[in-house]
């Protein structure tokens, strides 16, 4: 092998074989080429330099600190998870609310026709996907029924 | 024993406590597992400040996911995963941000703070430049396999599960990192450089 094939293979060699530990026509070349040598060592040194150097990499953040806001974030999260979970039922309450209100509240003379009126209307209002529910309500106005779908 | 072989046999056990609710146990967790979360974090986004990001919300899906940790994978995989995968999103994240902003600045047409240069990873911390070099001029996937294999002396099984890849393409990456990383070793070797290229 010579010193341009050897630098060749030097760029990709294993380590064990840039220290000539195995048996190799690479390994062979650089125990007898004092420059390949150099370089193989060079290679070895700066590998080294980047283990080490990247071993010491520690992050800035305690990790006592890390595990304490790690704990308080995770349960922030579910907090706000569980506050979106309950968003479309609490919207639909204060639609019902607002139309109670609207109508004079439940002790009112001339109560709001029950839910299931509106069933009767010529055909079915709309359509959801499964799954998803449905609130109807009526309004003073025969005209208009607030829909809901969550 | 590798580092990653001898934290799989320190975290194991305490991922299984942790799994059952307890609290100690996932703190001793955290405490083995939190530089090597770092560590992959940096070498995934290249970036110290990123990594820090990363690392912190690794942290939090390891409060949560820890009860879903089954023993049949390896615990360092597992949480490789999860770094990855936190990783991933980050950088998404900050994409889409990057180009919003990029839009804004269009429309506006107004002097802004000028992008972040390579140099920001070494000058500010200190890293030198075989360093540097290994964080900002790799592709992200040969950093990887680069500081699995050569850096922490994982094995190329450990490498394929951890990144889902077959073992003949962590060694095509693990070569191609260090074809480059070594070429460079080797141009700023003032000798060997002169003697190399005549």
């Amino acid at each position: 092998m010579n010193c341009s094939e050897a630098r060749h293979r030097m760029l990709e060699a294993d380590p064990d074989e840039l220290r000539s530990e195995v048996d190799s026509p690479l390994s062979a070349h650089i125990r007898s080429c004092a420059l390949c040598r150099v370089a193989a060592d060079h290679m070895l040194e700066q590998h080294q330099h980047l283990r080490d150097m990247m071993a010491a990499v520690r992050p800035r953040v305690s990790t006592k600190l890390a595990l304490q806001r790690a704990e308080r974030q995770a349960r922030l999260r579910t907090r706000r998870r569980l506050l979106v979970g309950l968003t479309p039922v609490l919207a639909a309450a204060g639609v019902a609310g607002i139309l109670l209100v609207g109508n004079g509240g439940l002790t009112t003379t001339e109560p709001s026709q029950p839910i299931a009126a509106v069933s009767e209307l010529r055909q079915p209002l709309i359509e959801t996907a499964s799954g998803q529910q449905v609130a109807v309500f009526e309004t003073d106005n025969p005209d208009i029924v607030v829909v809901w779908s969550f | 024993m590798s580092d990653l072989s001898h934290l799989n046999e320190v975290a194991t056990p305490l991922a299984e406590r942790a799994r059952e609710g307890d609290a100690a146990a996932f703190e001793e967790l955290v405490r083995e597992c939190h530089q090597q979360i770092h560590r992959w974090a940096l070498v995934q986004t290249g970036d110290p400040d990123d990594a820090e990001d990363v690392t912190q919300d690794v942290l939090i899906r390891l409060h949560k996911g820890v009860r879903q940790f089954r023993a049949t994978s390896r615990f360092t995989t597992w949480l490789f995963q999860i770094t990855r995968n936190t990783a991933v999103e980050l950088h998404r994240r900050r994409r889409t941000r990057e180009r919003l902003a990029a839009r804004i600045r269009m429309t506006h047409d107004t002097d802004s703070e000028s992008p972040r240069q390579p140099d920001h990873v070494a000058g500010e911390h200190g890293i030198a430049d075989v360093v540097r070099e290994f964080l900002t001029e790799l592709p992200q996937r040969q950093r990887e396999v680069f500081n699995l294999v050569d850096l922490q002396d994982a094995t190329s099984i450990e490498v394929s599960e951890m990144l889902n890849m077959k073992p003949v393409t962590v060694r095509a990456n693990l070569f191609r990192a260090r074809r480059a990383l070594r070429a460079r070793i080797l141009e700023r070797h003032p000798a060997l450089a002169e003697e190399y290229r005549s």
